[in-house]
């Protein structure tokens, strides 16, 4: 155990693991509406938009997180509007407007190779390197974004169980719908700080699905979550400082060998005769 | 009282036109507080589309709607006096909510923003689903249900507040004959005990006849609207259908034998 204790020795450890368990804890809460309402592939093209955001500050000398935070809303608000119209679904959408933007990304990192460096720790995160304002930061968006869950959070269930339904009965639907694209596309760029955008959906999809493979009920699956996501946070920030493993990655592996875990619990316990 | 004469909902003259297909044509119905109307047609007549006008999920291209003497989007919050089933609510889906949570889902509209809920919304949920007979079931997982059972929780969730009308969408399909029988039964009752006004969509003529208090047949237009058993005699039926229609109405409380519609050759 002298290792782990040594590990807290360090400033820079202590900001990693609080700012880790700060986003975790974050992607995980939103994990359940996001499963819920099936946005996986709209979390992975919000984070992949987010290159586009990332590219366009680190040319033009704009806080690069600002830009990837502008662009990322305006991708929900694009989702949410195109998906609307009915003559295209929604991964339509997502696909088109993800590549589109990614391809603005590479475009403009083409123009300024010399930023190709910072574009690599935007791409895979450096959550050892997250300063004591960029953790206020993350404080600052994880109240918004609970905030937001916390008081809509018997809307956004109703919704996400049956929007139509809602909608009748007089529960905003769309103005939660779009609420709901900007929390993710929030906590994305959040989670770039910890994973990096190549990584960050992995943040907001796999903790619930852990969730949902363990609990039939969505206080269970909402539990399991943030559980699960603290784990990976811990395990993955662990092995990065004892192995010299890349934090990011660490984090989404131990979050996927979790997921893997659970399923086979799941398969056994599934496979019991009743 | 005064409101009881005003009609619970008043179509006039509407069209509607979804991707530029005309789904509905100069459809007027009425329909005053605390009947029962069944909306039959064959299927792709427009019911559901019918419906969702009435819901204001769609708006439509022609003609005025009033619910409850509102355009049905301009309801505001008194949306929540409607309650609505929709067609096979939980079909091919998995969710991770208990019967009682999903009929609580049914109060979100009356606990308001930010607000959890409460000792009456809580009372109010058990209270229906005892109506419903569910209460054994509030702890299982909604996905485990049987049809009728997965109907009765909706209808549970679309009552436990002071719903007054309620709109079903083929709430018997996905169930087995006998149930189909029992939730028809519960909405007359709902409605005689309640002073409901119902508004269901079913292809199931002979049934639905047996409790409706009104037919309405429409395939794309209203083809013939009234007493079910002058709707079932007339000639309009035939057309609406596109075949011959040799009707024995289903009678619940007996009188009406074996209920049984036999459409002719096409």
């Amino acid at each position: 155990m002298a290792p782990l204790a040594d590990m807290f020795q360090y400033d820079f450890m202590v900001r990693a693991v609080v700012g880790g368990l700060l986003v975790s804890l974050l992607c995980s809460v939103l994990s359940l509406f996001v499963l819920l309402k099936r946005l996986a592939f709209a979390g992975v093209g919000i984070s992949h938009a987010a290159l586009g955001g990332i590219s366009l500050g680190l040319v033009t000398g704009v806080n690069p997180l600002l830009t990837a935070l502008l662009v990322c809303v305006a991708t929900a608000f694009g989702i949410g509007a195109v998906s609307r119209t009915g003559r295209l679904t929604e991964d339509v959408a997502i696909g088109i407007l993800t590549t589109g933007l990614m391809a603005f990304g590479v475009v403009l990192v083409g123009f300024a190779g010399t930023y190709q460096g910072d574009l690599f720790s935007y791409l895979f995160g450096n959550i050892l390197a997250v300063s004591t304002g960029q953790l206020v930061s993350l404080a600052g968006v994880a109240v918004l974004v609970l905030g937001f869950i916390g008081f809509f959070y018997k809307e956004l269930l109703f919704v996400s169980f049956d929007e139509e339904v809602a909608r009748v009965t007089g529960v905003p639907a769309r103005l939660l719908g779009y609420g709901l694209l900007v929390a993710i596309a929030c906590t994305v760029v959040a989670a770039i700080h910890v994973v990096g955008l190549v990584l960050a959906s992995a943040l907001l999809v796999i903790p619930a699905a852990v969730g949902f493979q363990m609990a039939d009920n969505w206080r269970g699956i909402l539990g399991i979550s943030i559980l699960s996501g603290w784990l990976a946070v811990f395990i993955g920030l662990t092995s990065s400082y004892l192995w010299d493993l890349a934090s990011g990655g660490s984090i989404v592996l131990a979050l996927v060998m979790l997921f893997f875990a659970a399923f086979m619990v799941r398969r056994v316990r599934d496979a019991r005769p009743a | 009282m005064t409101e009881t004469l005003q009609p619970v909902l008043q179509m006039e003259h509407v069209d509607l036109t979804l991707g530029g297909r005309q789904v509905l044509e100069d459809i007027s119905i009425s329909l005053m507080p605390g009947r029962f109307l069944g909306l039959i047609g064959p299927n792709g007549a427009g019911k559901t589309s019918c419906l969702k006008v009435i819901l204001g999920v769609h708006r439509p291209t022609r003609g005025s709607v009033r619910v409850l003497g509102s355009k049905p989007w301009e309801l505001g919050h008194r949306a929540h006096h409607i309650g609505y089933v929709p067609q096979r609510a939980l079909a091919g889906r998995y969710a991770p909510f208990s019967v009682y949570d999903v009929v609580m889902m049914g109060r979100v509209c009356c606990i308001g923003l930010g607000r959890r809920p409460g000792a009456k919304d809580r009372r109010l949920v058990e209270e229906s689903l005892e109506r419903m007979g569910l209460s054994g079931e509030a702890n299982r997982p909604i996905g485990s249900l049987s049809g009728g059972q997965v109907q009765r929780a909706m209808i549970a969730r679309a009552m436990c507040r002071k719903t007054r009308l309620l709109v079903l969408d083929e709430p018997t399909e996905g169930v087995d004959l006998p149930h189909q029988d029992r939730l028809y039964k519960l909405l007359k009752e709902l409605q005689v005990e309640r002073g409901l006004t119902v508004i269901t969509v079913s292809h199931d003529v002979s049934m639905l006849s047996g409790y409706a208090d009104e037919l309405a047949c429409i395939n794309r237009t209203l083809h013939v609207h009234g007493d079910p058993r002058e709707v079932m005699e007339s000639h309009h039926l035939g057309n609406a259908y596109s075949c011959e229609f040799d009707f024995f109405s289903h009678h619940p409380h007996g009188g009406g034998g074996h209920h049984h519609d036999h459409q002719g050759e096409h």
